[in-house]
């Protein structure tokens, strides 16, 4: 199982590299529509990605209510726990 | 006189908003029930219904011509009416931007805002001229994917809402994504009017001190093909967005 640090170090990671958010924006508060100019698709993309990366099935409803980086880690945190 | 002048077109003005939301009723409500009765093919139905606002577009922009509200030019427009399965892609000053735009091509798709769907007088035609609803992105490429294999030509305008005047515009990236996914190229469309009006910021009744002026240009085709095979869709998503923003700024010759 992976920390919350592990996990903020590889969304970061993904953030960067695959979506062009410069790294010193991304924050455990900052919010991913607003902030981090994510879109509706974005979101569908990343929901993709990161099942990918953690094998976790993860559906995209359980993404819906997510408005920060820290929602994202918390959620990923919750499923990785929970296998 | 001038000022004689300034009063008929603030009257004429109200006229074409009236005018525009009686034909919406009354095509929603009388045309499309009976070509619904008469034209059982489905998709038969939804070209007929597009060629009637089409036609209907046309019709309101002449209205507003021969009202002394505005002048049209157009550029290089004959090489749309072959125009097929496109994404056409244009700036957005004003209000009747999409009006001009479908009074002139043939063939036209759009993708509007969902809010649409549930405006009174807009629902009945948004649905019934198959128009697409940009609520979930999943259906949203399955429903471009397909116009476009009709041969239909969907119009987007990147910045999402209409321009802030003056600005560099900002676009967003859900042309980009329509393009690439449903690999399509664009076809752009720069819009100037002059002076200024029908903005985001002004109220329908705040006509210009003259007559406008509308200018659309089509320009030629951009090739998008280079992005289909990337590997990284979002980054070519981004990297789309970026080069059709400056192009668009430097035709338009706003420094972005």
């Amino acid at each position: 199982m992976q920390t919350k640090e592990e996990l903020l170090t590889m969304l970061t990671e993904l953030l960067v590299n695959e979506f062009e958010i410069p790294a010193e924006d991304i924050t455990l508060g900052a919010s991913l529509y607003e902030e981090l100019d994510l879109d509706s698709i974005d979101a569908v993309d990343l929901v993709v990605r990161l099942r990918e990366i953690t094998g976790k099935k993860i559906a995209p409803e359980s993404f819906k209510e997510v408005r920060t980086v820290e929602d994202i880690v918390n959620a990923l945190l919750q499923l990785t726990s929970a296998a | 006189m001038q000022k004689l002048n300034y009063l008929w077109r603030i009257v004429a003005t109200g006229i074409c908003f009236f005018t525009f939301g009686l034909g919406a009723l009354f095509i929603s409500s009388l045309i499309f029930p009976l070509q619904a009765l008469f034209i059982k093919n489905k998709s038969k139905r939804k070209q007929k219904a597009r060629f009637t606002i089409h036609k209907s577009f046309a019709f309101f922009i002449h209205l507003m011509q021969c009202l002394g509200i505005l002048t049209v030019n157009k550029h290089n427009f004959s090489q749309l009416q072959a125009l097929r399965g496109k994404v056409v892609i244009a700036n957005h000053p004003s209000l009747i931007d999409v009006v001009a735009i479908i009074a002139y091509l043939p063939n036209a798709n759009c993708v509007v805002k969902s809010a649409l769907f549930k405006n009174p007088f807009l629902r009945g035609v948004v649905k019934r001229v198959g128009y697409i609803d940009n609520d979930s992105s999943e259906q949203l490429f399955i429903d471009c994917a397909n116009s476009l294999s009709e041969g239909s030509n969907i119009v987007v305008f990147p910045e999402g809402t209409r321009s802030k005047s003056g600005q560099p515009l900002k676009f967003k990236r859900g042309a980009a994504n329509i393009a690439i996914r449903c690999q399509t190229n664009y076809q752009p469309i720069t819009i100037s009017v002059v002076p200024t009006t029908l903005t985001k910021q002004e109220s329908w009744y705040d006509v210009p001190h003259k007559k406008f002026v509308i200018t659309l240009t089509a320009l030629a085709e951009i090739d998008n093909s280079k992005y289909f095979n990337h590997e990284n869709i979002s980054l070519a998503v981004r990297a789309l967005t970026r080069e059709t923003e400056q192009y668009f700024c430097k035709e338009l010759k706003l420094n972005g």
